[in-house]
């Protein structure tokens, strides 16, 4: 192996430039990117047992010993070429900044690259003065044996800046030495050469402990030891494609990608395995299908269906004897997902400018787990950039508005804009703020100026709509339940009164014989605000029966449906074996708490009474219910009447009260 | 107006093919509760089958009593009024806890909704609940309470002893609409356990007197039910002949079917075959009633019953497998005379179970006890708040230090002493008892059998 000069960049800015790619996960998805780049169709990435190593091995077009230096270890040499350019499957490039061959340099000592491809590669090397002499391997800026070279290379030598060639005879080339040598004194030329690189094949070897351990001031020029080459002829029946080995990973690599999951419940992404959380974060961030179950949400595999760009056919990750083909997790794919509600997902869908972008917005009935879905991923060219985000929209709100974002997940698709040079970080971990295209997106996602609207705005109106709605039918029900609870209190009570015998269970039994009404104008007052509610929250509602749950809300069409049936909404109480609807009254201050009518089996409860300011409404309507049946029993016994009623005000049905 | 009716009559005129009927086994108010594992209402079970039989009606069963996943009973402890119950007097005072056994009526609510939400018929017309003791009418009426509410336009019927013993008690304050104070469906059928759906209970009750109790133990067996209890009152009646029938024709049915005798196992009926029979070990439980006649102990009867069983290659003394009941709370107990008897079962079986005694109404102790009795509130009739207490002359909180003394005897008694008995009457006559014996006592914890 020969060593190959790289860059001509200050090694301190190589080692600052490495540093753009954390964690790990994030620089070692440049592999895959630079694979997707490739047009590689499949991708496998094989983790030795004890993580030391790890190869991307793919079947993508591959690269010459010359690309090779030029192209993949090249600082900011890609930007210009490939900003725009597509690949020849039509691919978006991802890589465009030149710096991706740095990614890893902090978190392995060496990076081994093996590749082939079968192109001409030419160039054009300018000399100033004739006569001269030259290595031509110099000019090509790679080792390569004279033997291998000869075969394969042809040069023309051309009057610098014009067409015209310099005479054959005065050019020689010694493949001895190897030198080129131009006798004619005609000023500067051009030699452009051309290598059919259809044999060649090569292993380079990237020293990164030894880069990262220069000094400053250390001149990149005389490291030429820093990139090893060796250029060898292409073995028969090899596959093309690029095979990448980085070697020895740290220990703080190792030790991240060993730990074992956390013990007992967990949920989110990082407390599982370290294994587990490269597999779903490299899920997230490289161009792949998304995972199964697209079918199984509408909502959102609509939204996605035009809106994803060309992926990887398959990208596999083996380790030991387990291997798995990688598909990007989707919050609303997963198994554990709550339902997915139409009237929750926004479609998102920007055409500005020059932006092109599409996807979803949905919000959810409870949390989502694992946390790391909460937010919005937006992908450029396939590739989330950064994590989920609500782009700032997290420090404007505040209360349950700002409690909702934890229901909310979302996925946008840039399908153009938004890739220029001046749009992402060197990392692509960000956007910057000053980007035309990054302010439409802004724009349009969460609104302008200090209130959140836009797209996550709608979602979060959804979100707390449906917060509300299920609140105010929980208080609707949890208050019918506490109503029934008092009547089934004193319903009891008297069973208990009656099965002691003895005095008050006489008085009871008279009482209950009776037909006559003892109403005193209760009866006249309006009726107090119960029983099944006309509205909760904004929604309408609908009785119905023998329903599988007490209540269904029907978002879309803005109805409430209530089982009736149930218990909870019966206003009847059953005295020994007599049945008597409870009424519940608007009455004044001065009217009784509570009045029996025997003739038409009614008690009439008066939630006007002072009394009803001293107490919750279970605690009211048992005293009410107590005091009237204890007054009735007692027949103007005052001993009686207390005795009765504080057994039936002590007497409940439920043990935790 | 409740009214009274027999059996008959409910099944001929009362019930029609177009009924549904929904049998309860409702929960018991007590403050304590020996059965936990074995309680099911076999005559339900034998009703409800003659029902989908014979009558063709709709039946269904709601069993409070059905036990949880642990083979126990649900408790709860009451609250309010009814958290403690208060009997006797002076120095015979006692303040029991009290608890509910079973279900509670929510879930019995719960159960009436998602029934009524999943069923394509209609609510039930009437509802059937049984009763197993007389004293435990205050759950039944509150049992009777909670279906009214629910259902309001339902029939209650009462079945069992509650209404059979206590009629006129039950017709004034049960508010139940019929009670049924004689006879029953079939005095020697086996019910269906299909009654249960597929909540099946883990054991199934057996009927000795019955044709049909091998067929019933192979019904069972095919649903999942693999122990079996005998609640009779002699099941080593005619020799031993009938149970020996029904062990060998299930044998091989199923590698964990078990027999469990928890009543009517005399130790004076026990024959050698009847001895091998139980060493098998498809006998799980042997629970011998208290051998005596006249109010003395026949401890003849023990000697031998013992004698068979170690011939019959048992370890009698495993206090697993084997124990006996001993009578407390009867009329004329002495102290003395318990401990004495505790003695001879734990000698003869290894280990003793109390068991608190009520008479039943009607019988002769109650007849002959009657003026007596009649002061007493119906529900302390409970054997658990030992009735006749005053009548002997002996407090509660010395019968409950029984039940102490018999916890501590169930354990290996040698090596282990008693301090914590606190000089009682109890504790004194048992110290005196264990020094003649003169055992080596040692520190030992402590337990309540029940």
């Amino acid at each position: 192996m020969q060593g190959m000069s790289v860059g001509g960049v200050d090694p301190s800015i190589l080692r600052e430039l490495s540093g753009v790619y954390k964690p790990f996960i994030k620089a070692f998805k440049e592999l895959v990117s630079n694979s997707y780049d490739a047009d590689a169709s499949e991708v496998s990435i094989e983790f030795r047992d004890d993580f030391s190593v790890a190869t991307v091995t793919d079947d993508g077009s591959g690269m010459s010993p010359f690309e090779f230096r030029n192209e993949f270890t090249r600082i900011g040499g890609s930007s210009r070429k490939w900003s725009r350019e597509k690949t020849r499957k039509g691919r978006e490039r991802i890589g465009n900044k030149g710096i991706g061959f740095l990614a890893l340099a902090r978190y392995a000592d060496r990076m081994v690259v093996e590749s082939s491809r079968p192109h001409e590669f030419q160039t054009v090397h300018r000399i100033q003065k004739t006569p001269t002499a030259f290595d031509p391997r110099e000019a090509l800026g790679v080792p390569i044996s004279p033997e291998l070279l000869q075969p394969v290379f042809e040069f023309d030598v051309r009057k610098a800046g014009t067409n015209t060639k310099v005479r054959k005879s005065c050019i020689k080339i010694d493949w001895t030495r190897p030198k080129v040598s131009i006798s004619d004194g005609v000023g500067a030329v051009d030699v452009e050469m051309r290598v059919d690189c259809r044999k060649l094949a090569f292993r380079a070897t990237l020293d990164f402990d030894r880069l990262l351990k220069l000094a400053d001031n250390a001149d990149l020029e005389k490291l030429s030891d820093f990139t090893l080459i060796e250029v060898f002829a292409l073995p028969r029946k090899s596959s093309r494609g690029t095979r990448i080995s980085v070697e020895q990973l740290k220990p703080f690599v190792k030790r991240e990608l060993r730990a074992e999951r956390r013990k007992g419940f967990v949920r989110n992404v990082a407390s599982r395995s370290g294994l587990e959380q490269l597999v779903w974060h490299l899920s997230r961030c490289t161009p792949i299908d998304y995972q199964k179950g697209l079918e199984a949400c509408e909502a959102i595999a609509s939204l996605l269906k035009d809106a994803s760009p060309p992926t990887l056919d398959a990208l596999q990750l083996k380790h030991g004897k387990s291997s798995e083909t990688l598909r990007r997790p989707l919050y609303p794919f997963q198994s554990e997902a709550a339902v997915t509600h139409r009237d929750m997902v926004t479609p998102v869908e920007i055409n500005d400018g020059g932006l092109v972008a599409k996807g979803f917005i949905a919000g959810y009935e409870s949390v989502v787990f694992p946390a790391e879905y909460r937010g919005v991923s937006i992908r450029v060219r396939g590739v989330a950039i950064g994590d989920p985000t609500f782009l700032g929209a997290e420090f404007l709100l505040t209360g349950a508005h700002k409690a909702a974002l934890s229901q909310i997940t979302g996925e946008i698709n840039v399908l153009r804009g938004l890739d220029a040079v001046d749009s992402l970080n060197p990392g692509r971990e960000s956007f910057y703020e000053e980007s035309v295209d990054f302010q439409i997106l802004k724009r349009a996602f969460r609104g302008e100026g200090e209130r959140v609207g836009g797209y996550l705005g709608k979602t979060i109106d959804a979100v707390l709509r449906r917060s509300q709605a299920r609140s105010s039918l929980q208080n609707a029900l949890g208050r019918a339940g506490y109503i029934r609870r008092a009547i089934d209190d004193v319903s009891a009570g008297v069973t208990h009164l009656m099965s002691s015998g003895g005095a008050p269970a006489a008085a009871i039994r008279g009482m209950l014989k009776s037909k006559i009404s003892h109403t005193n104008g209760l009866a006249s007052a309006k009726e107090a605000p119960f029983g099944v509610p006309p509205k909760i929250g904004s929604m309408s509602v609908q009785r119905s029966q023998r329903m599988p749950n007490a209540a269904e809300i029907d978002y879309e069409s803005g109805i409430v449906k209530i089982d009736t049936s149930r218990p909870e909404w019966d206003n009847h109480i059953v005295l020994f074996k007599r049945r008597f609807d409870v009424i519940h009254k608007q009455g004044s201050a001065s009217q009784s708490i509570a009045e029996v009518d025997f003739k038409d089996n009614r008690i009439l409860v008066n939630w006007g009474h002072p009394a009803r300011s001293q107490m919750d409404e279970r605690g009211f309507l048992r005293t009410a219910l107590a005091w009237v049946l204890a007054r009735q029993a007692a027949e103007g016994d005052a001993d009686r009447m207390m005795e009765i009623a504080i057994t039936l005000l002590s007497f409940t049905t439920q043990p935790n009260d | 107006m409740t009214k009274a009716i027999t059996t008959r009559s409910l099944l001929e005129k009362h019930v029609s093919k177009r009924d549904r009927i929904l049998l309860l086994n409702p929960p018991v108010f007590e403050t304590r509760y020996s059965w936990r594992r074995w309680n099911q209402p076999l005559d339900l079970l034998q009703i409800g089958s003659h029902l989908k039989a014979t009558v063709k009606c709709g039946v269904e069963l709601f069993d409070f009593m059905l036990p949880d996943g642990k083979g126990l009973v649900e408790k709860q402890a009451l609250t309010g009024t009814n958290k403690h119950r208060c009997v006797g007097d002076g120095s015979f005072a006692y303040s029991y806890p009290m608890w509910r056994f079973g279900k509670s009526f929510s879930d019995f609510e719960q159960w009436l909704v998602v029934r009524q939400s999943a069923s394509k018929t209609g609510r039930p017309t009437q509802v059937w609940i049984t009763s197993l003791c007389s004293y435990w009418f205050r759950s039944i009426h509150h049992t009777c309470n909670s279906v009214r509410n629910r259902l309001h336009d339902v029939q209650i019927v009462l079945l069992g002893n509650y209404p059979r013993m206590m009629p006129d008690h039950a017709i004034e304050l049960s508010g139940a609409d019929f009670i049924v104070t004689k006879g029953m469906v079939n005095p020697e059928g086996n019910g269906s356990l299909a009654l249960y759906g597929a909540e099946r209970p883990p054991f199934a009750s057996l009927n000795l007197r019955s044709q049909t109790t091998v067929s019933a133990i192979q019904r069972a067996v095919e649903e999942g039910v693999h122990h079996f209890a005998f609640f009779d009152d002699d099941i080593c009646r005619d020799n031993g002949e009938p149970l020996r029938e029904v062990v060998e024709k299930t044998k091989g049915l199923h590698p964990h079917l078990r027999f469990h005798a928890v009543s009517g196992l005399l130790p004076e009926r026990l024959t050698p075959q009847l001895a091998s029979l139980f060493a098998d070990r498809s006998f799980a439980e042997l629970h011998f009633e208290e051998a005596s006649a006249g109010g003395i102990l026949e401890e003849e009867s023990y000697r031998r019953a013992r004698s068979l069983l170690v011939e019959a290659g048992m370890n009698v003394g495993d206090g697993d497998k084997t124990s006996g009941f001993v009578w407390i709370g009867r009329p004329g107990d002495t102290l003395e005379e318990i401990v004495r008897r505790c003695f001879v079962v734990l000698g003869s079986f290894g280990s003793l179970i109390l068991k608190p005694f009520t008479p039943v109404p009607g019988s002769d102790i109650f007849k002959q006890h009657d003026k007596y009795l009649k002061a007493i509130q119906p529900e302390d009739l409970s054997p658990h708040m030992f009735p006749f207490a005053e009548h002997n002359n002996i407090t509660r909180e010395e019968y409950h230090d029984l039940y102490r003394m018999a916890a501590f005897l169930n354990e290996k008694v040698r090596n282990r002493s008693f301090d914590f008995l606190n000089g009682s009457m109890g504790a004194r006559l048992l110290r005196n008892s264990l020094r003649r014996e003169a055992w080596n006592l040692e520190a030992s914890p402590l337990s309540i059998v029940d």
